[in-house]
C-alpha cells in the first residue's frame, strides 16, 4: 500500500480506556451529594454508549426523567385517559382533575397568584411565539421599540421580528460586557418613549451568565415597558418567584426541568391575558360558537385551542413534586457547587477558552468553549465515539451571540443535579485524551 | 448520440421504494444521466436494508425486462482508499487514518472559499473546488475547519481526482458502506459527506456540459430540480425524477434551432398519426425551466413538455413500455432540443 503514495495506518489502534471507567469512584466517608442521591432514579443514565458509560453532559439542550414522572405518565394512559373539559364520566373528571391541578401546581412552583395566570402551551418557543402574535400584534405600533440581547435565544429573536416587520415597530439589541455578560448599563441606555417590550433570557445557555432580573424589570417599568422573561434555563434549576421579580410574561418549557417534551407554560399577569386576542381558534378557547361569530373563553383556556397536552401536562406536574421534594433551593446549591467546579476543571485545560462570565460571579453549571486548533464538531464526535460522553457542538440557538463573539461554533457541557463531579472529572480526562489525539 | 451510448445502461428505479416485495417499475431512459440514478441509489445509501431490497427489486426487474443492471465500477484511486478504510478495525485507528488524509490535503486559498463551493447541510464549513486538469480529467480541492469532515473530503478528492467527467457522474454513493465509516459517523456527518459527494458530482457535471460544444444535455435540468436534497426528501418522490429525467439531449453536436412551427403541435402530430389516442394532451411548459443551466444556449424556449396520452394501443403493457414508445415516436424532437418529456400513458380502461 505504501508504494500506492496512500499511505499506511496500523489496523489496530491502542486499546481504549473509557474515561468514565479511569475516574475513581468517591471515597466510602464523604457523604452521598444529590447527584449521588437522584442518580437511581434516571434509569435512562445507567447505560454504555460506544462501549463506554454514558456521560450525559447536555441538560441545556434537554433533561432526563425520573421514573416518577415516567411512571405518572403510564399512570394516565393506563389508567384514566380521556378528555378534559368536557364530558361528565368519571374517566373524563379525574382527567380534567389532575390536568388543572397540575396547572395549580405551575402556578405554586413559579409564584404565581392565580392558575388562571398560566396558559399551557407546547413549549416556551410557542409560548413567546403566543405573546408575540397575541400582545406584539395588538399593541405594538409602527416606531415602538422592542429591546432584545445579542445572546438570546433564537425563539426569542425570531418571533419579534416576524411580528416587527408586520407592525413596523423596531429591535434593539443590548451587546455584551468585557465580561462577556449582559450589560446593563447599555440595556439602560436603550430606553425610550418608544420601547414598549424588554424581552429577555434570565440564564444564557451558552454564557452561563445570570442576569439580575428583578432591577431589569423595575427599569423598564419605569419607562413604562412589560417585560417577557426567557427562564428556560433557570426555572429548572433554581427558585423563581414571578412575583417577586414583576415580570409581565416569563415562559419556560417542561422537558428540561425533568418533566416530558411537548408542554410548556407561558406566565402572564392577569390583566395582561384579559386584554390579549386569541392565538389559535377552535375548540376549548371558545365560549359561544355561532355560524357568523364566536364569543372566546377567558384566560388562560382562551389561549389553548384543542384538546390539550394533557398526560405532559400532568407529567409535568409530577416533574414539578419530584423536583420540589428534592427543594429547588438543595438543588441550585449543589449545581453552584458544581459549576464552580466544572469551570475550574475545564479552565486548567490548555488551549481551553470558555464564553462568558469568569466563575467568580455566579454561573449557571454550564460551560460553551473552544479548543484551540480543534474544531467543536470533531471535539464532541471523539468525546461521544471514544468515551460516550454526550455534549453538544454547534451554535446553540444562538447564533447571533456566536456572531458577536467571532466564532462559528461551539463545544457545551451544561449539567443537571444528577450529574456528579466524578462525571465531570471523566469528561475533562476525555477531554485531555481527545485534545491529544488531535494534536 | 456520443454522450447518449456512454450513460447507457444507467437505470433509473422508480415506484414504491422501500417496499420490500413490491417490484418497483423500471424505467430506462437511454440518456439517465448517472446523477438521477445516483439519486435514486443515494436513497439506498440511507439505509442499507432498504437498499439491499430496493437494489434487489431493480436487479430482479431489470432481469424479467432482458435488461443488464450494470454493475458499479469504482475509480481505480477510490477503489483502493475504499479497500484500506475497509480494512480498519478500529474506530480510532479510522479517525486516525482520516486524520492523516486530512493533514494531506494542502489548505484551500481563500478566493476558492465561495458560496458556489461550499458544501451545503455539513455540521463544519466545507468547501470544494473542481477544475479541469489534463487530457480532460477533473481535479479537485477542498478544505473545512472540522478536521474529521476534512478527511472525508480528502477521502473523496482523493479518490476522485484525475478521472473523467463521466466516470465521476455515473458513480454512486453505494461506496460510502464499503468505507465501513458509517458507525463512526453520526447522521447529520454522513449526510454532509453525501452532500460532499453530490457537489464534486455536479461541479464535474457542470464541467462535462461547459466542454461540450452547443447544446446542453438534459442532465443539468434533471440536477437543476429538487433532487439533491438530502434521502429523506429525496424517498419521498420517486415519480418526479421518472418525469423530468424521462428526457435527453444526446446530441453534443448542435443542432440547429426548431423549425418555425410549433414543436407543440409536432409532438402532436405524431404521437396522434401513431397512436390513434382517444386523449392526447401536450403541454409546454418551458417556461417553468427557463432558469435552468440546461436550457440555456437553447432559443425559442420548447424545451420542457407535458404529455397526456390515452390510446388503446397502450392496454396491459407495462409503463416501461409505453414511455419507450413515446419516446421512440419523438426521437427526432428529443435530438433536437427538447430536453425533457412528463408523461403520462394510460390505457382507456384506466381512465377514472
Amino acid at each position: 500500500m505504501a508504494a500506492l503514495g496512500l499511505g499506511f495506518i496500523a489496523l489496530h489502534g491502542r486499546p481504549r480506556a473509557c474515561a468514565a471507567a479511569s475516574s475513581a469512584p468517591a471515597a466510602a466517608a464523604a457523604p452521598p451529594v444529590l447527584g449521588d442521591v437522584t442518580r437511581p432514579h434516571f434509569p435512562i443514565l445507567d447505560q454504555t454508549v460506544n462501549g463506554c458509560k454514558l456521560v450525559y453532559l447536555d441538560n441545556a439542550a434537554t433533561s432526563q426523567k425520573p421514573v416518577a414522572v415516567l411512571d405518572k405518565l403510564k399512570d394516565y394512559y393506563s389508567v384514566y385517559n380521556s378528555n378534559v373539559h368536557r364530558g361528565i364520566h368519571a374517566l373524563s373528571a379525574k382527567a380534567t382533575e389532575a390536568y388543572e391541578v397540575a396547572r395549580q401546581k405551575v402556578a405554586n412552583f413559579i409564584n404565581a397568584e392565580t392558575y388562571r395566570e398560566i396558559v399551557f402551551t407546547r413549549n416556551a418557543t410557542e409560548a413567546i411565539n403566543l405573546v408575540a402574535f397575541t400582545w406584539g400584534l395588538s399593541t405594538l405600533r409602527e416606531g415602538d421599540e422592542v429591546i432584545l440581547s445579542v445572546a438570546e435565544h433564537h425563539s426569542n429573536i425570531v418571533p419579534w421580528q416576524i411580528v416587527a416587520q408586520k407592525t413596523g415597530a423596531s429591535l434593539k439589541y443590548v451587546t455584551l460586557t468585557e465580561d462577556e455578560t449582559l450589560n446593563v448599563e447599555e440595556l439602560k441606555g436603550l430606553f425610550t418613549k418608544k420601547t414598549k417590550l424588554v424581552s429577555l433570557h434570565h440564564v444564557s445557555n451558552t454564557l452561563g451568565s445570570i442576569n439580575p432580573m428583578q432591577d431589569i424589570i423595575r427599569y423598564a417599568h419605569d419607562h413604562g415597558a412589560k417585560v417577557l422573561v426567557d427562564a428556560c434555563q433557570s426555572v429548572p434549576h433554581m427558585t423563581v418567584d414571578v412575583r417577586g421579580l414583576d415580570a409581565d410574561f416569563l415562559v419556560f418549557s417542561s422537558h428540561k426541568m425533568c418533566g416530558p417534551t411537548g408542554i410548556g407554560v407561558l406566565y402572564g399577569k392577569h390583566d395582561m391575558l384579559m386584554a390579549m386576542p386569541p392565538f389559535l381558534g377552535g375548540g376549548e378557547m371558545i365560549s359561544d360558537v355561532f355560524l357568523n361569530h364566536s364569543t372566546y373563553a377567558d384566560p388562560p383556556l382562551r389561549f389553548e385551542a384543542g384538546t390539550p397536552a394533557i398526560a405532559e401536562a400532568i407529567g409535568l406536574g409530577a416533574a414539578i413534586d419530584y423536583l420540589s421534594n428534592l427543594g429547588m433551593d438543595n438543588i441550585h446549591a449543589y449545581e453552584v457547587e458544581l459549576s464552580k467546579y466544572l469551570y475550574s476543571k475545564l479552565s486548567s485545560v490548555s488551549g481551553v477558552r470558555i464564553y462568558g462570565p469568569k466563575s467568580g460571579s455566579e454561573r449557571a453549571a454550564l460551560c460553551a468553549f473552544n479548543v484551540e486548533g480543534i474544531h467543536p464538531t470533531d471535539l464532541s464526535t471523539f468525546l461521544d465515539q471514544q468515551h460516550g460522553v454526550a455534549v453538544r457542538s454547534g451554535h446553540h440557538c444562538t447564533q447571533p451571540l456566536h456572531r458577536h463573539l467571532g466564532i462559528n461554533a461551539s463545544a457545551r457541557a451544561s449539567l443537571y443535579f444528577y450529574n456528579t463531579k466524578r462525571e465531570v472529572d471523566a469528561f475533562i480526562d476525555a477531554l485531555n485524551d481527545t485534545i491529544g489525539f488531535f494534536s | 448520440m456520443e454522450a447518449a451510448r456512454h450513460f447507457q445502461g444507467s437505470w433509473l428505479c422508480v415506484g414504491d421504494w422501500p417496499a420490500p416485495g413490491k417490484r418497483a417499475a423500471l424505467l430506462r431512459v437511454s440518456a439517465a444521466p448517472s446523477p438521477l440514478g445516483g439519486v435514486s441509489l443515494s436513497a439506498i445509501a440511507a439505509s442499507s436494508r432498504s437498499a439491499k431490497v430496493f437494489r434487489v427489486n431493480c436487479t430482479a426487474a431489470a432481469a424479467a425486462a432482458g435488461e443488464q443492471l450494470e454493475e458499479e465500477v469504482l475509480p481505480d484511486k477510490l477503489r483502493e482508499i475504499v479497500s484500506l478504510f475497509a480494512a480498519v478495525r478500529d474506530q480510532r485507528a479510522a479517525y486516525e487514518q482520516l486524520m492523516h488524509y486530512a493533514k494531506r490535503l494542502p489548505p484551500l486559498p481563500d478566493e476558492h472559499r465561495t458560496d458556489a463551493n461550499k458544501v451545503v447541510g455539513c455540521v463544519s464549513r466545507v468547501w470544494v473546488r473542481a477544475y479541469l486538469g489534463d487530457h480532460g480529467k477533473v481535479l479537485y480541492e477542498a478544505d473545512s475547519d472540522s478536521i474529521l469532515t476534512k478527511g472525508l473530503a480528502a477521502l473523496l478528492v482523493e479518490g476522485l481526482s484525475g478521472s473523467r467527467p463521466r466516470e465521476i457522474i455515473r458513480l454512486t454513493p453505494a461506496f460510502f458502506h464499503m468505507l465501513g465509516l458509517k458507525q463512526s459517523l453520526t447522521p447529520a456527518r454522513t449526510s454532509g459527506f453525501y452532500n460532499m459527494f453530490r457537489l464534486m458530482q455536479k461541479k464535474a457535471l457542470e464541467m462535462e456540459m461547459d466542454s461540450s460544444a452547443g447544446s446542453s444535455p438534459a442532465t443539468a435540468a434533471v440536477l437543476a430540480s429538487p433532487k439533491e436534497s438530502d434521502d429523506a426528501r429525496s424517498a419521498a418522490t420517486p415519480a418526479a425524477p421518472a418525469a423530468s429525467a424521462a428526457t435527453r439531449s444526446p446530441s453534443t453536436i448542435a443542432e440547429s434551432s426548431p423549425p418555425a412551427s410549433s414543436r407543440s403541435v409536432a409532438i402532436e402530430k405524431k404521437l396522434q398519426e401513431a397512436l390513434a389516442p382517444t386523449v392526447l394532451e401536450v403541454e409546454d411548459v418551458s417556461h417553468q425551466h427557463a432558469g435552468h443551466a440546461a436550457v440555456r444556449g437553447t432559443t425559442g424556449g420548447e424545451t420542457h413538455f407535458n404529455v397526456k396520452v390515452v390510446a388503446a394501443e397502450f392496454e396491459g403493457q407495462s409503463v416501461v413500455k409505453r414511455h419507450r414508445r413515446v419516446y421512440q415516436l419523438l426521437e427526432d424532437e428529443l435530438k433536437s432540443g427538447l430536453h425533457a418529456l412528463s408523461i403520462v400513458a394510460k390505457a382507456p380502461s384506466e381512465l377514472g
